[in-house]
């Protein structure tokens, strides 16, 4: 017999109802032209720019998988997470800031057409809309399906989770596009936020109470090896995670087109810089969690080896039923916040390539794209969920093709062009083959001739893409001399 | 020259990451991982942020 928590019921409705009250206020400041849709026109101030950008790159992973990872792991699951940051940051200084700057001229909608023009040419938009889709449509599968772990929490079962989560997904994005989901995303932030501290609050109570004081937790942690490199973090292994994790910034769609959002200079980099300090306070929070999680397993208060994806909901159950809930709430918030910014992205990559570009059609793909993934999801297709853990990895050769792009754009001939789609072509199917081989999961952390898939996906199409950069110098010599 | 020199740091704390722990702190079993990644960061942030502030 399914018992639904009450609690968490009108925890739940009480986050929908704030949640698209503040979308319908958003409505007074869309404009219903496409650009507005997907971008704001490039009117978002400091709060919304930086808001919609620190929930879109924080998902439900944070509170779950890597409160999970670090239970398991040990503090290496910090540096990978930390390492995601200071990369991001950087990125976000350098050529984040001359995307903002590029796409106030260019006036994009999605980033498959900023590549497109960067290198002039259709046919890589068309490839990079592809990538995004094939990329993309497992990883929204896989967020609507972690959504379920966290509505069975409040006893809901899974098609009913599957068809609230979808719905609340495309809610927001179809009241006012960008609009609502940046103001949605907003709130969701700091509810994540909130709901973080307060699980940490829990945490550092919890430890105590069963009898367990902080020395003895951080002791226990200490002499078993747990504040060190555990065996799981080999070389490789951190390499594998932390290399599609280095470049999100510039390979994710549902990122870089929050670099198109930020009116001005100021709002820009205060941004960048709340962002900073956000990300930096929730990873550290997060990080903790899990530790106090792995040493409350050491001294036999909670289980020890349990799934990753099974601490959170473990100790969701263990907490008094309205705080419970209220972090439950959260998590999803951090999974909607990602969902909805990643539907609007690859639907504006869809729309970009047509020539015939209305809202209705753009509401119509956001609601497709919906509908696929939880359709994937509710039906468990194992092996399109578990693609979902190689999703950054798919988008890898994206990096270079954007970086050098941004860079030299202004000298861009085909030959460019179609190294460039060469290259992604065959990192992309670098990626899928292994996946196909040896599985998504084992795909991940294979490691071949001493270094992990990731790393030789970059490589590769880095070096296919640089033999275009060389043959186009050279070509241009006799020319200029 | 300054702008080289600013990227090398930047790409040589991002190196820190990974040769810090494997090299130097593989063995450790205190705070002494956590606090280089803790500072690694503080480094890399500021120093961006310091960069993106002057951009005009």
């Amino acid at each position: 017999v399914i018992v639904v928590r009450v609690e968490f019921t009108v925890l739940l409705g009480l986050y929908i109802l704030a949640g698209t009250l503040l979308a319908l206020i958003s409505r007074k400041y869309f404009t219903r032209n496409l650009r507005d849709y997907y971008t704001t026109s490039s009117r978002l101030g400091v709060i919304l720019s930086f808001g919609t950008y620190a929930a879109t790159t924080y998902s439900a992973f944070m509170m779950v998988g890597l409160v999970g990872m670090t239970y398991a792991t040990g503090v290496g699951a910090l540096g990978f997470e930390l390492l995601y940051l200071a990369s991001t940051v950087i990125l976000l200084s350098t050529i984040g800031y001359r995307i903002w700057m590029l796409s106030r001229e260019y006036k994009w909608i999605a980033p498959s057409q900023m590549l497109g023009d960067l290198y002039n040419s259709n046919a890589l938009s068309l490839v990079v809309a592809a990538i995004y889709l094939f990329a993309m449509i497992p990883y929204l599968a896989a967020q609507i399906q972690g959504l379920r772990a966290m509505f069975s929490y409040g006893g809901l079962g899974s098609a009913e989770a599957t068809v609230i989560s979808a719905i609340l997904v495309y809610l927001w994005i179809f009241i006012a596009g960008m609009w609502s989901v940046a103001l949605t995303d907003t709130y969701q932030g700091f509810l994540m936020l909130t709901g973080g501290l307060l699980y940490l609050c829990w945490a550092l109570h919890h430890a105590p109470a069963s009898g367990v004081s902080s020395a003895e937790l951080f002791r226990v942690l200490s002499s078993s090896g747990y504040l060190g490199l555990t065996s799981f973090w080999s070389f490789t292994t951190f390499l594998a995670y932390t290399l599609p994790w280095a470049f999100f910034a510039v390979t994710n769609p549902q990122v870089i087109v929050r670099l198109y959002v930020p009116r001005d200079e100021r709002a820009y980099k205060r941004s960048v810089t709340y962002f900073y300090f956000y990300g930096f306070l929730y990873t550290l929070i997060v990080v903790l969690i899990g530790l106090v999680a792995a040493g409350l397993a050491l001294r036999g208060v909670i289980p020890q080896g349990m799934p990753w994806d099974y601490v959170t909901p473990y100790l969701l159950n263990s907490m008094h039923p309205l705080l419970g809930s209220f972090i439950a709430v959260t998590v999803i918030a951090a999974a909607v916040s990602t969902a909805n910014s990643i539907v609007l992205a690859v639907s504006g990559s869809v729309v970009s390539l047509l020539t015939r570009r209305t809202l209705t059609l753009a509401r119509t793909i956001d609601a497709v794209l919906v509908a696929a993934s939880a359709i994937v999801a509710l039906m468990g297709v194992g092996f399109i969920v578990d693609l979902s853990v190689l999703t950054s990895v798919i988008l890898l050769p994206l990096a270079p093709v954007t970086i050098l792009g941004v860079y030299k754009h202004n000298r861009t001939s085909k030959v460019k062009a179609h190294f460039a789609i060469m290259s992604l072509i065959i990192g992309v199917g670098l990626g899928t083959y292994y996946a196909l081989v040896l599985g998504p999961r084992r795909a991940f952390r294979e490691v071949v001739s001493g270094l992990p898939i990731s790393a030789w996906i970059l490589l590769v199409s880095g070096l296919v893409l640089l033999v275009g950069y060389t043959i186009e110098a050279i070509r241009k010599k006799p020319s200029t001399q | 020259v300054n702008r080289l020199l600013y990227r090398i740091i930047q790409v040589a704390v991002i190196l820190c990451f990974y040769l810090v722990p494997y090299l130097l702190l593989a063995e450790v079993k205190g705070f002494e991982l956590f606090a280089t990644w803790i500072g690694l960061t503080v480094i890399a942030g500021f120093m961006s942020l310091f960069e993106l502030w002057k951009k005009r």
